[in-house]
């Protein structure tokens, strides 16, 4: 049984945000994962490609969503903050990645305006795999571009 | 260029080239800047193993969740489509530390595999399904998931 504070919190939806894609970022990924595929590197390459040009590597645009320089960890998003401090309050103080989903329908590239939307969608209490109890809380983002279609649907959960 | 894989050529309980990965402390702090995730638990020794009891760092999920994203998209190639990933975290990773600037300490080496359990071909559109999965040294499953994959077709 989980409370009401945290009850209420399934189906909040956070301040979307925007996000800019510029080529320098969606390197760093592919550099810091070391996929060196030439459709995210090398230009004359991409543009022989059915793509026409640069695209970013699947899931580049981070967890739970890319947070704007100027803010740090847990503080940048409102959805993410106010579900941490809640959880906090029944008593969970730690936040694990447990997993992830991702549906694809279109490609992104450098110069796409990118708007990502997350929603609660669950949180549940169980027992854990050594006895006492965890949260399991769900978030789902879907990101959009600028002409309003979708690119990216993303389900991530965490064991608090 | 690289060869393209079509859908005729793959049949269902067929191993997926496999990918070899190390992950370093300096590598999760890269990753930690480039996909905007800092949290400490991936650099900061001591809140690692006092606050989040994890006995260390860990290796983000997300990092390697990337690897096997990088397997699939070598594997399918520029005509291919990744449509869809899912993966669960089963076991936490620990990175190696760096002996020199330059040159990680011994410590584990991770396999991305994959095996394909299904494929099939609606409106024109030709679907491959896998199960995916990340090995330590051990042959331990770390990491356990499933992706479905477009592929082109010949005819």
């Amino acid at each position: 049984m989980i409370s009401d504070e945290l009850k209420n919190l399934i189906g909040r939806k956070g301040k979307p945000m925007v996000y800019e894609v510029n080529r320098a970022d969606l390197l760093k990924i592919a550099d810091a994962a070391g996929d060196r595929n030439p459709v995210y590197w090398d230009d004359e390459y991409a543009t022989g490609t059915r793509y026409g040009g640069i695209i970013a590597p699947p899931d580049f645009f981070g967890w739970p969503v890319k947070w704007p320089p100027d803010q740090t960890f847990m503080n940048s998003n409102d959805l993410f903050m106010e579900m941490a401090i809640e959880i906090a309050k029944a008593g969970y103080y730690r936040a694990i990645n447990a997993g992830m989903e991702s549906e694809y329908f279109l490609p992104v590239r450098p110069g796409d305006t990118i708007i990502l939307s997350s929603e609660i969608v669950a949180i549940e209490e169980k027992e854990g795999k050594k006895g006492g109890k965890m949260l399991i809380s769900t978030v789902e983002t879907t990101i959009t571009n600028q002409n309003g279609d979708t690119v990216t649907k993303l389900r991530q959960s965490s064991i608090h | 260029m690289k060869k393209q894989i079509y859908w005729e050529d793959i049949s269902v309980g067929q191993d997926i080239p496999s990918l070899t990965k190390v992950a370093t402390t300096l590598m999760l702090v890269k990753w930690a800047g480039a996909y905007g995730d800092y949290n400490p638990l991936h650099y900061d020794n001591d809140f690692a193993v006092n606050f989040m009891k994890t006995g260390g760092i860990i290796v983000h999920g997300t990092l390697k969740r990337q690897w096997l994203i990088q397997m699939l998209t070598d594997w399918v190639g520029d005509e291919g489509w990744l449509k869809r990933i899912q993966t669960s975290f089963k076991a936490m990773d620990y990175p190696r530390h760096m002996k020199t600037l330059v040159g990680p300490d011994d410590g584990d080496t991770w396999q991305c595999k994959g095996k394909v359990t299904g494929k099939s071909e609606t409106g024109g559109q030709h679907t491959v399904e896998c199960d995916i999965w990340l090995e330590n040294s051990k042959g331990e499953t770390t990491t356990a998931g499933t992706a479905t994959l477009m592929l082109p077709a010949r005819k």
